[in-house]
């Protein structure tokens, strides 16, 4: 047996000699795991970083020391400061005797001020304990009083002596010292001087002993166990007072730790450094004191999301834009998904998305170009028409009317247009429902062609008569039609092929192929009042005459898509509408019932009845007006807080993509039934979602919206101010984007699209910058109401919208809230039309020859309009009084790349001593003409 | 090896997986001489190995067992593993030993000694190696943090801590307040319990197997079968929804299973007798009750008449019958579990009325 042939020691059961190299090598072990832990502590990322950017500081300081020190020298103000102290120590050197006396003198007396001031004090804190003695001891009728009371006189007495002493012995100390104070003076200002010509140099210095290399920065400050009294590398925490993260039984301030990587973050200087040492691209947006969101109010999870207390890459929860990004960190950072966090971080393209969090309900969010791109795109889509998102919902359905479609377009042109839209008309907002991924089969496709044909005939037996009058287009020049539809503005909102495209997507619909969908009467009526056709149209009326109405119809009648019109109509199977009036009926009663029920319908009554049933399943009426689906709910899910919806909630089905919020929306909106890619569904229980035909790019901008949609735990105070001004701001901003206002002017400062038509933007709509102070509240409410010619010179015309009162008043406040203007009644004083002052006027009128360009109608033939400005008629009813002295002394000022000359100030200064005087004696003048 | 996978993930089904075990742990207790021997015990050690080496290339599977939370519980497999076998070797040599009247292990070893160094030392190098171990674990591993707790977002799967997956996974059997309160008080009284039922003196002191085949028997089968086992499914293969996953199936919480328990008044009054539930519930759940009182009453009686003769003269009757009871709760999972395999049966007694099902 094995255990016999060991040979025992008696006392053992064990070899100690083995034992002890057990315990030996245990003991090494645990060192090695210590010096491992050690190792671990120091080496982590975040100091590495900081390690990295205190070399690059290092060199920058060095760097900018060598640029200060070579200024300086060139500096003549340094070398003066420089020469004045050499000469001052030059004076110096002459008392150099007195000055050495007086300074021991000043020692000595030194010495006797201390003494004398330290006896003072002594028995002053005598003094006053003696009297607290005394007080106690009277309150308490004590024996002692009589002895304290004698011993406090003694003292005080003692005391008075004694502050004598002290005080001759300061006298004496003063006037040492300022006797030296007179023999240094002038050294001492030259220094002074010195220091400020060279403060920047010194405060360099300072940084460079603070952080550059030595023993004590280098090895000590940041040793193991030492590193708790002051290392270099130090965890960097911003702490937002107001702001919290929840941690759903508490609620804890938000803590940022993001900077103790991206160390230069907010710094100047390190543009071009790598990731994480590089500046922040926006500093004047983000970060630096003097943004709108200084960093150390807001920190950096508020925008970018993810976990701002962690100091690890993965664990911050960075995001990557893109596959090729999460390979390579994968590569370098060991990156994963974060499991466990309910807010990782948006990927740069879609960062925007939180500024939805406090910028909520805003339209035009400031220097937000991608949100505000998301939000247009999301408003012509009719996102928020089918998905329900509290505080988005449009006043106007996005699509067109459909209670008189009959008299519009043709049954054909009806069925081809439903089944595929974008084959008439490639940039139509309208998505396809037909012939998608989920039904693509045979099967579905007859469906589909029945299912059109439902429609078709729904709307149709529902349609409202409508007539247009008919016109003859005797006498009607297809290329006039040309000319005015460049020339009138048609091309603010509608885009033809005939002019390059200005904007994309367009506002109105491309006209390129409109004359395969419209008959001549419907386009002529249309052009002649859009409202009388659909009161809720946003095309206005271009106040066009008969004879440009001609020429117009007969333009777009020429424009034809001969692709769509031989296009074959599929027809719709009987089999299939027996069969799918059946499964829309059995969805709603026992198949008894629904037998019984289809058996009893005529083929017409089919059509009907899956024509109402297909638009309810699809929901058409969110988008279009439809009769009798006034107050149907909209189909799709609630989008409210879809970005904060738990991730297992999206069936991401048999798709192979990342599995987070921002690549499942993205494909859905790409592909939007892609999800039932797969799986065994029933025609009726698939997705409907349409196809919309994103372009990447707009697939990403619509995510960026959606990712925006979240649970909303900004402290009110935090948002934009909400005051009475930028209420009425965002109402205003609210109808320039129901009206597209921007397609032809620019309005704080974007916009004016349609500008890029013509060769000057004198040619085109006026820059609306300033209005709110120019115009007369009275005279911009009856120019909206019915605008009247301002510059004669212009093509282009103002429509007139026929806005109502409330939104008229609306774009008025607007306006003159951007100006800050709050008097809607103003006083014009009472000029006179004598006298020196308006003597003056005239005169000065008359030399800067001012009616030369503000000539008034009516204009003779061979007027050059190129150059024309306003008349100066309108002055008195339309601009603004304190307006127009502003404006003669800096037309540039207001309106940068005006034509108007400054004849009376330069550079913010009168050019004369009576510039002033002729400004308001030119302005009265105008009011009294 | 991709088929290899998918024969693996269809054969593990609760039922095979748990009836296997209880099949090779009967064997095991049947021919321990032969299990323990180390040519027996090396192949089955180079299998597993080689097995899970094998699992440990397919991505789920490895992404499960080397997930932080996870890493204990396979530490625990091979431990328990481990000192079952030595245990059970060393009682088996006993045995042996105990017929070839040679004297045991225990006996042969009997020495005196200080207990420094002899056991002082050990235990000093033993506290280090652990601590070592400890350290360098908690180098390689973060700490397992989830996402702060929710009370409105249940986490799914929603799993107990791992050393109580076994009462969780007789949740799919019982209702909360048999598995939740009833068994684990009876595990913790009957655990306490044992040193005073059994009054044997034999193997007191040493290994030993064959004069106590029972009562190991009887433990292990509750600890290894019930518990450890149990673990295992719990944290390996119940995923989302708990729903059950092969070793190698990806977690898809959207997983459909089709749910056709009914319960035995159903069976009985519906099925069989058709004709519908009787109103009274006692009426109706009468047979169940009936049976479930049979099984913890009438049954103890029975077994010490027949096959539980010789233990019942040895325990005597308190004895017996707590010993009785105690192996009849212990038993009644698996016949649960078989019950519901076999016709799907939901409970025995099921009076939702009062919360009270069985």
């Amino acid at each position: 047996m094995a255990e016999n042939k060991k040979q025992f020691d008696p006392d053992h059961l064990f070899n100690i000699l083995k034992l002890n190299k057990w315990f030996a090598i245990v003991s090494i072990l645990l060192l090695l795991g210590v010096v491992g832990l050690i190792k671990k502590d120091y080496d982590r990322d975040w100091k590495n970083w900081q390690r990295k950017f205190r070399s690059l500081e290092i060199k920058n300081t060095k760097d900018e020391i060598t640029k200060v020190s070579e200024d300086l020298k060139n500096s003549s103000e340094y070398q003066e400061a420089q020469a004045k102290l050499d000469s001052a120590g030059q004076e110096l050197k002459k008392n150099e005797i007195d000055l050495f006396k007086l300074k021991k003198e000043l020692a000595d007396h030194e010495n006797t001020r201390f003494k004398t001031d330290r006896v003072f004090r002594d028995l002053k804190s005598v003094t006053d304990s003696l009297r607290y003695e005394l007080d106690e001891a009277k309150h308490h009728n004590d024996r002692s009083v009589n002895r304290i009371a004698t011993r406090l006189k003694k003292k005080e007495a003692e005391l008075q002596v004694a502050r004598a002493k002290k005080e001759a012995a300061e006298a004496v100390y003063n006037k040492t010292q300022s006797q030296i104070n007179e023999l240094t003076a002038s050294t001492k200002a030259a220094q002074a001087e010195l220091n400020k010509a060279s403060s920047d140099l010194t405060r360099l210095k300072k940084k460079e002993r603070a952080i550059g290399r030595s023993f004590v920065n280098d090895v000590l400050r940041d040793a193991p166990l030492l590193d708790f009294i002051d290392p270099s590398l130090k965890v960097k925490e911003i702490i937002v007072d107001d702001l919290y993260d929840d941690y759903n039984f508490a609620k804890i301030k938000r803590i940022d730790s993001c900077t103790t990587c991206h160390v230069a973050i907010d710094k100047v200087g390190y543009e071009d450094q790598p990731n994480p040492l590089k500046t922040h691209p926006k500093l004047d947006v983000y970060l630096s004191s003097r943004s709108p969101h200084p960093i150390q109010e807001y920190g950096c999870t508020i925008c970018h999301g993810g976990m701002g207390g962690s100091l690890d890459f993965v664990h911050a929860g960075h995001a990557p834009k893109n596959e090729a990004q999460a390979k390579e960190w994968e590569k370098k950072y060991h990156w994963h998904p974060l499991k466990h966090w309910d807010d990782p971080m948006l990927p740069l393209q879609y960062t925007q998305a939180n500024c939805l969090g406090c910028h909520k309900k805003e339209i035009d969010v400031p220097k937000g170009d991608r949100i505000n791109q998301a939000i247009f795109l999301v408003e012509r889509s009719g996102c928020v028409q089918c998905h329900k998102v509290e505080g988005w919902h449009l006043k106007n359905k996005p699509g067109p009317t459909l209670r008189k479609i009959s008299s519009k377009v043709s049954e054909e042109w009806l069925s081809k247009w439903i089944r595929n839209p974008k084959s008439f008309r490639p940039t139509t907002a309208m998505p396809r429902f037909f012939d998608l991924t989920n039904t693509k089969d045979y099967e579905s496709k007859a469906r589909s062609s029945v299912q059109v044909a439902g429609i078709v005939s729904y709307l149709k037996s529902k349609a409202q008569p409508y007539e247009p009058p008919s016109v003859s287009l005797e006498g009607a020049s297809i290329e006039q039609g040309k000319q005015l539809f460049g020339d009138i503005g048609c091309l603010g909102c509608h885009s033809i092929d005939d002019y390059p495209k200005i904007m994309q997507p367009q506002f109105g619909p491309d006209l390129s192929d409109v004359g395969s969908k419209l008959s001549a009467n419907w386009i002529a009526a249309w052009l002649k009042n859009p409202k009388q056709y659909w009161p809720d149209s946003r095309m206005p009326n271009m106040r066009l005459s008969e004879s440009e109405i001609k020429h117009l119809t007969s333009y777009l009648l020429s424009k034809r898509n001969t692709a769509f019109e031989e296009q074959k109509l599929q027809k719709a199977d009987p089999r299939v509408i027996d069969k799918t009036t059946l499964e829309f009926l059995k969805a709603r009663m026992t198949l008894k019932e629904a037998q019984e029920k289809a058996a009893s319908m005529s083929k017409e009554e089919k059509l009907h009845f899956i024509g109402e049933r297909t638009i309810a399943h699809y929901g058409c009426y969110s988008c279009h007006d439809i009769d009798g689906f006034e107050n149907a709910k909209p189909i799709g899910v609630e989008l409210t807080l879809e970005a904060s919806k738990p991730l297992p909630r999206f069936d991401f089905g048999f798709v192979d993509i990342p599995k987070n919020l921002q690549s499942w929306i993205y494909q859905k909106l790409m592909e939007p039934r892609i999800f039932d890619t797969g799986k065994e569904k029933a025609y009726l229980d698939r997705l409907r979602m349409p196809q919309f035909d994103f372009t990447p790019e707009q697939a990403e901008l619509v995510t960026t919206f959606v990712l925006g949609l979240k649970k909303d735990d900004t402290p009110l105070h935090r948002k934009p101010s909400y005051d009475n001004n930028i209420d009425r701001i965002h109402a205003g901003r609210a109808l320039l984007h129901e009206n597209n206002c921007r397609g032809c002017h620019i309005v704080e400062d974007m916009g004016g699209r349609i500008l890029a038509n013509y060769e000057s933007a004198r040619q085109g709509p006026p820059n609306l910058k300033g209005v709110g102070q120019k115009l007369q509240p009275d005279w911009f409410y009856q120019f909206l109401k019915a605008p009247s010619v301002v510059r004669p010179w212009l093509n282009v015309r103002m429509p007139t919208f026929g806005f109502s009162d409330h939104d008229n008043n609306a774009l008025i406040n607007y306006f003159r809230a951007l100006d800050r203007q709050t008097q809607n009644y103003e006083t014009i004083p009472e000029l006179a039309r004598s006298g020196d002052h308006y003597m003056l006027g005239k005169k000065t009128f008359e030399t800067y020859q001012c009616q030369n360009c503000h000539k008034s109608p009516p204009y003779p033939p061979d007027t050059d309009m190129e150059n024309m400005a306003p008349p100066l008629t309108l002055v008195p009813k339309r601009l603004r009084y304190e307006w127009v002295d502003d404006w003669l002394r800096d037309p540039q000022k207001l309106m940068p790349g005006t034509g108007m000359p400054g004849f009376f100030y330069y550079d913010g200064k009168p050019m004369t001593p009576e510039s002033e005087d002729e400004v308001k004696a030119v302005r009265d003048y105008l009011y009294v003409r | 090896m991709e088929a290899l996978r998918h024969t693996i993930n269809a054969f593990a089904t609760p039922t095979t997986i748990y009836l296997s075990s209880v099949a090779l742990f009967a064997i095991a207790m049947w021919k321990m001489e032969i299990v323990v021997k180390p040519l027996v015990m090396i192949p089955v050690v180079i299998v597993t190995v080689l097995g899970t080496i094998f699992a440990l290339t397919d991505d789920h599977f490895f992404k499960l067992v080397t997930l932080p939370d996870n890493i204990p519980i396979t530490i625990m497999l091979a431990t328990v593993g481990y000192f079952t076998w030595y245990a059970l070797k060393k009682g088996v040599e006993n045995d042996k030993r105990l017929s070839e009247n040679r004297p045991l292990i225990e006996q042969e070893q009997d020495r005196r000694v200080m207990t420094w160094p002899n056991l002082v030392y050990i235990e000093f190098i033993c506290l280090i190696a652990i601590t070592v171990f400890l350290i360098f674990w908690s180098i390689g591993f973060q700490a397992p943090l989830e996402e702060p707790a929710n009370p409105t977002v249940t986490p799914n799967p929603a799993k107990a801590p791992w050393y109580f997956l076994g009462l969780q996974e007789m949740l799919v059997y019982f209702d909360p307040w048999l598995a939740g309160v009833v068994f684990p008080g009876l595990i913790v009284v009957g655990l306490m319990a044992l040193p005073y039922i059994d009054p044997n003196p034999k193997g007191n002191g040493y290994y030993s197997f064959k004069d106590r085949r029972l009562v190991i028997g009887y433990y292990l089968f509750g600890f290894l079968i019930q518990w450890v086992l149990l673990i295992v499914l719990g944290t390996f293969m119940r995923g989302p929804g708990w729903s059950f996953f092969g070793p190698f199936q990806e977690w898809d919480p959207h997983k459909v299973e089709a749910l056709t328990n009914i319960n035995l008044s159903e069976l009985l009054w519906v099925k069989l007798l058709n004709i519908g539930l009787p109103k009274n519930i006692l009426l109706r759940e009468g047979v169940g009750i009936v049976v479930v009182l049979g099984y913890l009453v009438a049954l103890p009686p029975l077994l010490a008449k027949t096959i539980f003769k010789k233990l019942y003269q040895e325990l005597s009757f308190i004895r017996f019958q707590i010993m009785c009871f105690l192996f009849l709760a212990m038993l009644s999972l698996p016949i649960k579990m078989i019950l519901r395999w076999t016709i799907n049966l939901k409970y025995i007694v099921a009076i939702p009325e009062f919360f009270f099902n069985i």
